[in-house]
């Protein structure tokens, strides 16, 4: 193969490879970049169950009998 | 035994388009390790604080929600919707109370986006916890929505 061939063959593949890496750079940077919706809901989630205990009624339910259970451990097995 | 197909691997050297190709995909790949998107931290000793303020301040306001009198709002904030169903002598106790709550609020978010690297998520946290604490009120209390009107949680 000549030197013009070659040439050519190494920069189709550095074109080939450039457009790979702006891609996969792409997905990555989007990621980094855009707010992590599903995470904040999990992150807001657990911060509600700390400070309205009371709001959600199945919790309530729970820290009552927790409490029940703590203040009269041997009901609570039985 | 397997058995390698070096004709394979020769076809590469070959074809650059179909060498990249596989190295492109291959990058795909290995990206999607990094490509998920990260938990974020609450547990920072000054989120703490401010969650164990909010957590104190809650049996105050939990009267007034339930009697209407301040309602959730989906900015993540908490808002006076009606001080006739409160005690003319309490009023000012109300709105100083709504006032702290907002102060600790905002901390809040503030604080979660700094923990995290990233100060400009902090209006988008504010919206995301708006829209959870809405979700997440009891029924009979009051919310406000973006459009700054009141509804009853059913």
């Amino acid at each position: 193969m000549n030197i013009v061939g070659r040439f050519k063959r190494c920069y189709r593949f550095m074109l080939a490879m450039l457009s790979a890496l702006t891609f996969v750079s792409a997905a990555g940077c989007s990621t980094i970049l855009f707010f992590p919706a599903e995470s904040a809901q999990k992150a807001a989630d657990k911060i509600i169950d700390d400070i309205w205990p009371a709001a959600d009624p199945a919790k309530m339910n729970k820290d009552m009998k927790d409490k029940e259970k703590s203040a009269n451990p041997e009901v609570a097995t039985k | 035994m397997m058995q390698i197909s070096w004709s394979k691997f020769a076809s590469l050297q070959k074809n650059p388009i179909l060498a990249a190709g596989v190295f492109a995909v291959f990058l795909i790949f290995s990206s999607a390790a990094f490509a998920q998107p990260p938990d974020i931290d609450i547990n920072t000793p000054s989120i703490l604080v401010i969650k164990k303020s909010l957590q104190q301040r809650f049996s105050a306001l939990k009267p007034h929600l339930d009697s209407g009198a301040i309602g959730v709002s989906a900015d993540g904030l908490i808002a006076v919707r009606d001080l006739n169903a409160v005690a003319v002598g309490a009023r000012a106790g109300l709105e100083i109370l709504v006032a702290e709550e907002n102060q600790d609020r905002g901390s809040l978010y503030r604080e979660i986006a700094r923990a995290n690297g990233r100060p400009d998520w902090e209006s988008d946290l504010k919206l995301t916890f708006g829209e959870r604490f809405i979700s997440r009120a009891q029924s009979g209390w009051y919310y406000r929505d973006s459009a700054n009107k009141w509804s009853r949680k059913p």
